[in-house]
């Protein structure tokens, strides 16, 4: 597993996309992990530049009471919001197979809020891109994230 | 993070009834591997449901699961199969790409029951984490993926086994 690059959103600015251009072309899948705190508690994927709103996306949301399931055309993936505890940030794992074919590309996504209170959320997330080039940028954003946030890309090959 | 350490992939030039990996090692380059990570990505023409096996035993694999899906809308279970689960709403048509992703813990050690941690993933259908394990001690030295419903995976379909160092 290769480290392609980390961005942290610096100690004094917030920054509302970040974005992972000119991927290798040499691996199989892309492993994006993020560590993330942000005004909407949640942050959308999209890949090459194009619309967040590109997807096929289904995905499974517990609160720790309930459980609910739900679909979008965007791939969502929840976060911890700023105003949550203080100092804390949501994890999210980000997997994109087979990211150099020229097929529609599935995610997968795993990811929780941290927060000390009942609103906080685990969910698991499967995605389908309508495009089928080969991923050579994968941006996050459609929030301000907040200084601290974290997000790191991976090359499994 | 412990790296992936790439074992065997195969990437189907025609349409197959079953992927198989064998004489799987318990080491690596110098590295003694403990974990096995298997990513399955591919399209069935008809009902599919795939289902992992060790050692080519299909005995008795318990499993939990639950998951997010389009009819029920949440499910979870409890059951048997014929080997490791990642998908229970599994797929039906060539235009659904899967995503499955099974962790084999302690694949290689001789005193435990290999427990499986998976996603599968069918954005046109469902998101599921399921956990099965084979009741048997052996340490797996082979992997027979295959569908249920008796569909092939097609052209392109592609599998990738890993190793992880521990």
């Amino acid at each position: 597993m290769q480290l392609v690059s980390t961005f942290t959103v610096p100690g004094t600015g917030q920054t509302d996309t970040i974005t992972f251009s000119n991927i290798p072309q040499t691996g199989r899948d892309l492993l994006l992990l993020v560590s993330s705190r942000d005004n909407n508690q949640r942050f959308f994927v999209g890949l090459n530049g194009g619309a967040y709103t590109a997807f096929s996306f289904i995905r499974l949301l517990g609160d720790g009471s309930s459980a609910t399931s739900n679909t979008s055309t965007r791939v969502t993936v929840t976060s911890t919001s700023t105003g949550h505890t203080a100092n804390t940030f949501g994890n999210a794992a980000i997997t994109i197979a087979n990211y150099t074919s020229s097929t529609s590309k599935t995610i997968s996504v795993d990811a929780v809020t941290e927060n000390n209170a009942s609103n906080a959320f685990q969910m698991i997330g499967a995605g389908a891109s309508n495009a089928t080039a080969p991923v050579t940028s994968v941006a996050i954003g459609d929030t301000i994230f907040e200084a601290g946030s974290t997000a790191s890309l991976y090359i499994i090959s | 993070m412990s790296s992936y350490i790439p074992i065997a992939s195969q990437t189907l030039n025609s349409s197959a009834a079953n992927v198989v990996f064998s004489s799987i090692p318990t080491a690596l380059n110098g590295k003694t591997l403990r974990d096995l990570v298997l990513v399955c990505e591919f399209t069935t023409a008809q009902a599919a449901t795939a289902r992992v096996v060790a050692n080519n035993d299909f005995s008795s694999y318990p499993f939990t699961g639950i998951g997010g899906n389009t009819t029920s809308p949440v499910w979870t279970g409890t059951s048997v199969a014929e080997g490791f689960v990642a998908q229970e709403f599994g797929s039906s048509s060539s235009t659904e790409r899967v995503l499955l992703t099974f962790h084999i813990m302690d694949y290689a050690t001789t005193n435990k029951q290999k427990v499986c941690l998976a996603r599968g993933n069918n954005a046109s259908r469902a998101t599921e984490l399921i956990k099965s394990r084979w009741v048997n001690t052996a340490a797996i030295t082979s992997l027979f993926i295959y569908n249920s419903g008796n569909s092939n995976f097609q052209t392109g379909s592609t599998f990738s086994l890993y190793g992880i160092e521990g």
